[in-house]
């Protein structure tokens, strides 16, 4: 990665953005025992985005010679002319600031050889093996990301960031009543592998609870289709929080007419609950996905999105600044060096309440407490659907019988309306990646909520 | 160093650092898009990228490394980190590279963008829909043309180059009717060249007309129903992924298919045929060669229910003692029945027609559920209104086992060919 960014600002003669990055990815499989997946990529370039008139040229290369970078900013540059030549724009704001920061989590121990990840891999494996040997299968898969960004505006907007994750994700397989069933936990988050794998204790320990899951599993029952009191954990409410509600309130989507443009200032949740995307960092701790600077050069800022169940502020890019004559918030994020910046959330999440889990499921004659989501989706209308592959019944206010896979949905703006207990505690997650567009590493998490929705089942 | 000579250095340095066997696929692409949204075209982008994807196995030690690269001296150095990955990879003797075949080059479509052609598709196409459309409102639509060379060498001999040229368009949309919003509904076509207005490409007239109906939405009247559902060709598309997964290499690996030593037997319904066609002259992109160093050849997956072919690696062949497919699942294709749509939707009693599922991933046993997103009620034969907060439940062996019918019409996407299917025994659930 080169570091000597400055020299290339002779090149800018409109408003610029100059990044170099690269994506470090170490990927190791094994499943029933065998390493299948034993990769690593590295995946860097340099990208130019000009502005002119509030339109964009924009042009990227894997080669980062001097010449090549020359001959990008100009291409991105005649691109800007182009398109800004046929626009009719009369003022547009680039938010000029100029700073300059260094942020980097690479960890401080000495780097792991291949070999040595490779034996981590297989020591959680082999804890599998050991404790639970009558599994029908395993899978132990290891992902890391280093993503390592350095910035230059040519209104001096200058960032080094290095931002690394690590994220194991583990399945369980065992015969079930009506074939094969399965449950599955991703793990880790923020650092290299050094730092997230340091006491395998902590992974044991989750290896334990996925397991018993499993058991209960085996006797899992359909949900009965339809409307239901629900206790969401951390885990669902992060997601309703990130997709359903998240998703809508980022203003290019509010610029596209999602519902949430009619409901600033309204109220549009139960007054239990409060939503934010927060930049770095929440109670004093740093969080999975951490943004300082932005890909625009913005210095990130907590949004509160939903305050005391009122909805509030939107997040923004330079862009939607100007649209709505607001600050950009720091949301502006590209995955690749190839990938221009979009409005991307950070770590979005809902505020824990007073209540107590246990007084929260008590108070449920007749419902579903749901702890892991698999995948998630919504739209516009904040209407969604999550799949749940780990779920029990409440029958007078005792959990029950586990259930098998199932889906829940509703309408987010609805749902959150629902809400009547809030638990007093909090996690968040960041092992997750967002596919607007282009793939990011997101985090989110929040306390548990009881709310009503809509489950799949029969 | 350019072009193939970077991809025959980095096989010789493979070779020479100690590979007894060796891959190595470089690929070369410059990518031009445009993105319109808010009324405007805002950006436009070109990509030069580079990959370069290694591969080596030293006594049936296996190692991948990937990088974008291509400087003699970061050449060099990712072939050193590929041997040194494999001195960490447990032996596995399935591992293994393809055989030598016929050298080839291979090209299917344009070369070079018609730049100014994609600027006039995209505005005509943004003022067509506000004139036939007006309540749609476009989020985004991007028009991109690829070009990718690509050089196959490995040290069996296999030395094969395609030149693949495409374009591709991604639409992203709504319908707003004061503070009334329907869902997001999308279309992505890829096509060989420019000659047809987009608003004429894959279903995406029908689905902008559909999605302008959208915006007041109710569940189906009842709470549970078992029903039909409709699967429209997009919504086929990825019922038939969540099939195909099944074929595949990961879930054979792990014992988990729901066709484990099936083949050759009736699995799903006799309406059903499905083929894999990376090289059929109807698609817009060409899929010449396997990742894994085999040339490609067209193949039928299910014959009138038979499973006749799965798509599995030479690595999962050799793994699981099955055979290789002849390639590993593309260019979709479902041959159509003998039933007009419209008399499909004139034979539902009871059901959905399918537009969309947002769903969740099948369960290991095949279960599924979702959200139904963009579709329709249907009540005796007819169309009833635009649904909301409507689930449905189903199995993906039931979903092929009980087709009542295909419709003789069928919408080619450029990478897929789907017709609409009439599914039974569907749970449908409302509020």
């Amino acid at each position: 990665m080169r570091y000597d960014i400055s020299q290339f600002a002779r090149h800018f003669n409109l408003y610029t953005e100059l990044r170099f990055q690269e994506n470090r990815v170490t990927s190791i499989s094994c499943n029933d025992g065998t390493i299948t997946t034993n990769t690593k990529s590295a995946n860097s370039g340099v990208s130019a985005r000009v502005g002119y008139k509030g339109r964009s040229g924009f042009s990227s290369s894997s080669v980062w010679a001097d010449d090549t970078v020359a001959v990008i900013i100009k291409e991105a540059e005649s691109h800007a002319l182009f398109l800004g030549s046929k626009a009719n724009v009369p003022e547009y704001n680039y938010f000029p600031k100029e700073f300059k920061i260094e942020k980097s989590f690479a960890t401080t121990k000495r780097r792991y050889s291949q070999q040595e990840i490779v034996e981590l891999v297989r020591d959680l494996d082999n804890y599998i093996v050991r404790n639970f040997p009558n599994l029908k299968g395993r899978s132990v898969m290891l992902v890391t990301l280093d993503m390592e960004k350095v910035l230059l505006t040519s209104t001096k907007s200058y960032a080094h960031t290095l931002t690394p994750r690590t994220v194991v994700s583990i399945v369980l397989r065992a015969e079930g009543k009506d074939g094969m069933i399965s449950v599955g936990d991703r793990m880790g988050g923020l650092g290299q592998v050094e730092d997230v794998l340091d006491n395998p204790q902590t992974f044991y320990s989750k290896i334990d609870k996925l397991h018993q899951q499993l058991l209960d599993k085996k006797e899992a029952v359909y949900a009965k289709a339809g409307f239901a009191d629900v206790i969401l954990n951390a885990d669902l409410a992060g997601i309703l929080a990130h997709e359903a509600i998240g998703h809508t309130t980022e203003a290019d989507l509010v610029m596209a007419g999602s519902v949430a443009g009619d409901y600033l200032n309204k109220k549009v949740a139960s007054e239990l609950v409060t939503l934010v995307d927060f930049a770095h960092e929440a109670f004093g701790e740093i969080l999975p996905i951490p943004v300082y600077v932005d890909d625009e050069g913005v210095i990130a800022s907590d949004t509160t999105i939903i305050e005391k169940g009122v909805l509030k502020n939107f997040m923004h890019n330079k862009e939607s600044a100007n649209h709505f004559g607001v600050a950009p918030t720091g949301n502006a994020r590209a995955f690749s060096f190839s990938d221009e910046p979009l409005i991307r959330m950070r770590n979005t999440v809902i505020l824990p309440g007073n209540d107590k889990l246990s007084e929260m499921i008590a108070s449920i004659e007749n419902g579903y407490y749901l702890m892991k989501r698999s995948n998630g989706q919504a739209d516009a209308t904040s209407e969604f659907m999550f799949g749940v592959p780990v779920g029990y019944e409440i029958k007078n206010g005792k959990i029950g019988r586990a259930i098998k896979d199932t889906t829940i949905s509703g309408v987010a703006f609805d749902v959150l309306k629902t809400v009547t207990m809030v638990s007093d505690d909090f996690s968040c997650a960041g092992v997750s990646f967002c596919g607007k567009k282009q793939m990011m590493p997101t985090g989110m998490g929040g306390p548990a909520i009881k709310c009503k929705l809509n489950i799949g089942g029969k | 160093m350019q072009n193939k000579n970077i991809a025959t250095f980095c096989l010789a340095t493979l070779k020479q650092l100690g590979a007894q066997k060796a891959q190595v696929n470089y690929e070369q692409s410059i990518t031009r898009e445009m993105s319109y949204a808010n009324g405007q075209v805002y950006l436009l982008r070109t990509l030069h990228k580079d990959d370069i994807y290694l591969r080596a196995i030293i006594d049936n030690k296996e190692a991948k490394f990937a990088s974008n690269k291509i400087d003699p001296e970061s050449l060099y150095a990712a072939c050193q980190e590929t041997i040194n990955l494999a001195s960490s990879s447990p032996p596995d003797a399935a591992k293994d590279i393809a055989p030598q075949q016929e050298i080839k080059v291979f090209h299917h479509g344009e070369k070079n963008p018609n730049f100014d052609l994609m600027h006039e598709r995209l505005l005509g196409f943004s003022k067509e829909v506000n004139r036939r459309y007006p309540k749609i409102r476009i989020r985004e639509v991007l028009v991109a043309h690829n070009f990718c060379t690509a050089y196959f060498l490995n040290s069996n001999g296999v030395d094969v180059e395609t030149n693949n040229g495409s374009y591709v368009i991604n639409v992203l949309f709504l319908a707003k009717d004061g503070i009334k919003t329907s869902s997001f509904n999308y279309e992505i076509c890829n096509s060989k060249n420019l000659d047809l207005e987009f608003i004429d490409w894959g279903m995406l007239d029908d689905i902008l007309s559909q999605t302008e109906k959208q915006t007041e939405l109710r569940p189906v009247p009842e709470k549970s129903f078992i029903g039909d559902i409709i699967l429209t060709p997009s919504c086929l598309l990825e019922m038939n992924q969540m099939l195909a997964e099944h074929l595949r290499d990961g879930k054979h690996i792990t014992n988990s298919s729901l066709f484990l030593n099936k083949l050759g037997e009736k699995v799903v319904s006799e309406k059903f045929t499905l083929h894999s066609n990376p090289i059929a002259a109807d698609f817009a992109e060409h899929n010449f060669i396997t990742t894994d160093g085999y040339i490609t050849q067209n193949l039928v997956v299910f014959e009138k229910g038979v499973l006749k072919s799965n798509l599995l690696s030479q690595y999962a062949a050799n793994k699981t003692n099955q055979a290789r497919g002849l390639n590993y699942g593309v260019n979709y294709k479902i041959d159509c029945g003998d039933q007009s749509l419209e008399d499909i939707i004139r034979s539902v009693k009871k059901g959905i027609l399918l537009y969309r599922l947002s769903g969740g991933y099948p369960a290991s046993n095949g279960d599924f559920s979702g959200v139904a997103k963009n579709s329709f009620y249907i009540e005796n034969g007819e169309i009833k209104y635009p649904i909301n907060e409507t689930m449905i439940t189903t199995n993906v062996l039931d979903l092929f086992n009980n087709i009542h019918a295909i419709s003789k019409e069928s919408v080619n996407y450029g990478h897929s060919i789907m017709p609409w299917m009439r599914v039974g025994g569907v749970t449908v659930s409302g509020k």
